[in-house]
């Protein structure tokens, strides 16, 4: 792939005359992602060097929802996992506990029977045929990969020392036999022998059919693949061709290659060690006890594990420590991304949403304006800053290193994806529907698929500005500036007085027969302005009061001017606690409003989604387009609620006149 | 839907929550004034509703008649409901969205119901913005204190003159009252120009409005889910008739339940919408 040349400008040149290093920024935020197999979507390749100088800045990135849609990868079971190898082989984790394979993007073969499944396999001879026939298939399609004669037979020999090296090892397991290899790649009569027998055998020792699960590809040993559900660990050293068990415990959901041969497995009884490779596995007790570890990730030196409990941490890769960021408590870490282009940063899946980590999981904090509640995997592309995100809310797609997300909807027929890998350059994404992968729309469907930005509804700033605008929720007038407890203190009392009065005296003198009566009437006006208390206009006082206080806070003293917020009794007739009372009720808004920015948001891009999906329900069964219908308008009549019925009435057409 | 109706059987069952009830779709406005807390009045009004709507969905309708709650609670325990199953057979083919959602124009939409929750439960925001208004402007108006005040005094007095002849005795020459009457009136106006900055009304009634708009939207998104739920059930009615009647009944109970639901919620108010149409 051709660096844009705006990108070598904008960093080797400006920054560079400035003196400036580029550490101080992301580097995604120069980068433009390529596109999949197929070409890249919008990359500046073809920029010419002589029109390097003119190019100021990179184009914005174009993002694959623009021209990009998913394809049948030609699998349509329920998949909890998947996987590709470096030389292009695919595997899938099914939600019954088979695991399927794929060379080179053929058709897909099982490659290790589901737990359970086997008697009803076994009694079927056409499967058994067909199962050879797909492994006779993948011999002949070996030569056409990158291997050479000579290295395939060097490979060939290490996989039949490995397979019984696996095989041995194996018997130390308790619920393990020798026998639990499946299929042996050495000769076609004793695959069908095998394969039968292996058959054979699960029918006797029937398993529950795994709920979770992770199929997992050695990036150091491209032979080398684990899968992991509910009767244990399965380990290949074929490419997936062979399958060991190699412990019992259950439903591995996440492998980590420390080292080549070092490798530590996340199951739903703890964590798991292997430091051969593999072979055995010896759980490691700590900190972390039996608690169900759901991923794991390596940033720098440092060790994380994502869990129901949150987020552990082991600088030694002995002791662990929780790291409880105290603002998410009760977290659940589904997955955990180290961004490969920033050293020390860190993505996190959790039960809140995608959620960014620049201190080893110390402080996490919510990177978009959309947190992606609901996301199961995050998968990071070549490109820095490209990364994708599946959950029950489908794939979505930011360039930005997760500050932004689109959703990639088209071609995906169910929204529900958990797993999401890359084959070279093509993402490919597993769920209920089975595996997907992302190529360019044909021609004649982009027209047809209804860009986001391109939908009626009004853009998502002005909707969360209008929710958090409504009466009673904006907070300016709680703004408690410095100049504006200054101006109140010297905002004065205007007092205006007007007093009346008329002395009557009368005096009489009975012997003297004098009467002398007198009259003064008289009248006084008064303007005053005071600051503090007006103490020569002293009155009764009285203060309405909004709020029934009975007389509890008299009896503690507190006058009768007490108001309750949040549980914190304020004195509001002492005006030095209106600033923190105001502050409480600021505190408590502002806490709703976040809560309610994320509620608007979501409702806004569902709505989004859902409009976007629209051209594509032509050929579903009108139930689905009636559900589709209904699920629009509820989401419209949910953002009515939140707006006081402006969501509506701005996607409304003016009124004819 | 009334084109639903042609052909179709109709299967009608009584629930009875307390034994022997008095149905409220049936009994006569002197059956239902024999409950206690329902008076005569309120009885014939009862009718009087049904006759007008033809029929009465839940007591939760009753709410628009403004009948208090022992009175709601008494119509709760002491009368029944009828149950109507319609068994559709066959049912109507549709070929559109639009053609399905045409079964519900006259129904009344979310945001009609939205508004109605808003007026009965008191949340509007109209009703928040008074608040805000009254408290912003409240100290342009001056405090006002009128006084009246009375002072009446009264005196009487010997005068005494020195006795000439007999120096130091005082003889009593003159008797003298004396008498004051003060009548005082005051008005004083105070502007208290400080609380135009801030006020403590101020905070407390923004910490008021906060709470009634939290408990605004926790109403509506409730009656919205409420809404599209009941929703769901008629277009599953629609595009996929129960098969059993087991199942119709339970379909059918279900509807009454989230009905009675939007009418406790609008005060009747939903039920009311619906008749009208």
């Amino acid at each position: 792939m051709t660096q844009p040349v705006s990108r070598w400008w904008v960093r080797s040149g400006v920054l560079g005359l400035l003196g400036l290093g580029v550490t101080g920024a992301p580097a995604w935020s120069q980068q433009t992602p390529p596109g999949p197999a197929d070409g890249p979507a919008g990359a500046p390749e073809d920029v010419a060097p002589e029109d390097a100088a003119a190019v100021v800045a990179p184009a914005p990135p174009a993002p694959w929802a623009d021209d990009y849609s998913w394809g049948s990868a030609g699998l349509d079971a329920p998949i909890l996992s998947l996987t590709t190898t470096a030389s292009g082989t695919r595997l899938a984790l099914t939600a019954d506990g088979a695991v399927m394979r794929s060379v080179q993007g053929g058709p897909w073969r099982q490659s290790l029977t589901a737990p359970g499944a086997a008697e009803a396999e076994s009694s079927s001879d056409e499967d058994v045929l067909l199962e050879a026939e797909a492994t006779v298939d993948e011999l002949l399609a070996e030569p056409s990969t990158d291997a050479t004669p000579s290295s395939q037979a060097q490979s060939q020999d290490t996989t039949d020392s490995a397979t019984t090296d696996l095989s041995t090892d194996a018997t130390d397991v308790p619920t393990s036999d020798a026998t639990q290899t499946q299929v042996a790649d050495t000769d076609l009569g004793d695959q069908l022998d095998e394969a039968v027998e292996a058959a054979q055998e699960e029918a006797t020792g029937a398993v529950a059919a795994a709920l979770r699960g992770t199929v997992w590809a050695s990036g150091v040993a491209p032979d080398h693949l684990l899968a992991g559900r509910g009767d244990g660990l399965w380990a290949s050293l074929d490419e997936g061709r062979s399958w060991t068990l190699v412990s019992a415990a259950p439903s591995v959901q996440a492998v980590l290659e420390l080292t080549p041969g070092h490798l530590l497995a996340g199951s739903g009884a703890g964590l798991l060690e292997s430091a051969d490779g593999g072979r055995t596995w010896q759980p490691e007790h700590g900190e972390l006890g039996a608690r169900p570890v759901h991923a794991l990730a390596q940033v720098g030196q440092a060790l994380l594990a994502g869990t129901d409990d949150g987020l552990y941490l082991s600088v030694d890769g002995q002791r662990w420590v929780h790291t409880a960021d105290p603002a998410r408590s009760g977290l659940v870490v589904y997955d955990l991304l180290a961004d490969p282009s920033w050293e020390g940063g860190l993505w996190l899946a959790t039960s809140e949403g995608v959620l960014r980590s620049d201190d080893l999981g110390q402080t996490q904090r919510v990177a978009s304006r959309n947190p992606l509640v609901g996301t199961a995997d995050l998968l990071a592309l070549p490109e820095a800053g490209h990364l994708l995100a599946g959950g029950s809310q489908g794939v979505w797609e930011s360039t930005d290193g997760g500050v932004t997300w689109q959703p990639l909807p088209q071609g995906l027929p169910g929204q529900q994806v958990v797993s999401l890998a890359l084959d070279g350059t093509t993402p490919l994404a597993g769920g209920g529907d089975g595996v997907f992968q992302l190529g360019r729309a044909p021609r004649g469907s982009r027209a047809a698929v209804r860009r986001p930005e391109e939908s009626d509804q009004p853009p998502l700033a002005v909707v969360v500005g209008h929710s958090l605008n409504r009466p009673g929720l904006d907070i300016s007038d709680l703004t408690m500036s410095t100049a504006r407890i200054v101006s109140a203190h010297f905002a004065p009392r205007l007092q205006f007085q007007l007093k009346h009065r008329v002395s009557r005296y009368r005096s009489t003198l009975y012997e003297s027969l004098r009467t002398t009566e007198q009259s003064a009437p008289y009248t006084t006006v008064t303007t005053q302005l005071c600051w503090g208390a007006c103490s020569s206009f002293s009155t009764t006082s009285y203060e309405p009061d909004v709020t029934d206080l009975g007389t509890t806070f008299e009896d503690l003293g507190l006058g009768d001017d007490v108001a309750v917020i949040d549980g914190e009794v304020y004195d509001m007739g002492d005006e030095g606690a209106l600033p923190s009372a105001a502050a409480n009720v600021a505190q408590r808004a502002t806490s709703y409003r976040t809560d309610l920015a994320r509620i608007v948001s979501d409702a806004w891009l569902s709505r989004r989604r859902l409009v976007s999906q629209e051209p594509s329900l032509g050929d579903r069964p009108l139930g689905d387009q009636v559900a589709h219908a209904l699920l629009l308008a509820e989401v419209t009549a949910r953002l009515d609620a939140y707006t006081d019925g402006w969501f509506s009435r701005a996607m409304s057409p003016p009124a004819a006149p | 839907m009334h084109s639903l109706l042609a052909g179709l059987a109709v299967l009608t069952l009584t629930s009875t929550a307390h034994g022997a009830g008095l149905s409220l779709n049936q009994s006569s406005a002197a059956d239902l004034a024999t409950l206690d807390q329902v008076d005569a009045n309120e009885a014939s009004r009862i009718v009087a509703l049904r006759e007008e709507r033809g029929s009465l969905s839940s007591v939760e309708a009753l709410r628009v008649l403004d009948l208090d709650e022992p009175t709601l609670d008494a119509l709760r325990i002491g009368t029944t409901m009828d149950l109507s199953i319609t068994r559709v057979a066959g049912g109507k083919r549709y070929e559109s969205v639009d053609q399905v959602m045409a079964e519900f124009a006259g129904e009344p939409t979310a945001q009609d119901l939205q508004a109605m929750a808003m007026t009965y439960t008191k949340t509007h925001p109209d009703l928040v913005q008074g608040w805000l208004t009254s408290s912003r402007t409240a100290y342009l108006l001056p405090k006002v204190n009128f006084e009246y005040q009375k002072d009446l005094n009264y005196s009487d007095t010997n005068r005494y003159n020195e006795d000439l002849n007999n120096p130091g005795t005082y003889l009593p020459y003159d008797y003298q009252d004396k008498a004051d009457n003060n009548d005082t009136i005051q008005v004083k106006l105070e502007w208290r120009l400080d609380k135009l900055v801030i006020s403590s009304e101020r905070i407390r009634v923004i910490n008021e409005a906060q709470d009634i708009v939290k408990l605004r939207d926790k109403v509506l998104d409730e009656v919205t889910r409420l809404y599209f739920d009941r929703r769901r059930l008629q277009v599953d009615a629609l595009l996929d008739p129960p098969s059993s009647l087991q199942k119709q009944l339970d379909n059918e109970l279900r509807l009454q339940e989230l009905t009675a639901n939007l009418d406790a919620y609008t005060g009747g108010g939903f039920s009311a919408a619906l008749s009208k149409h």
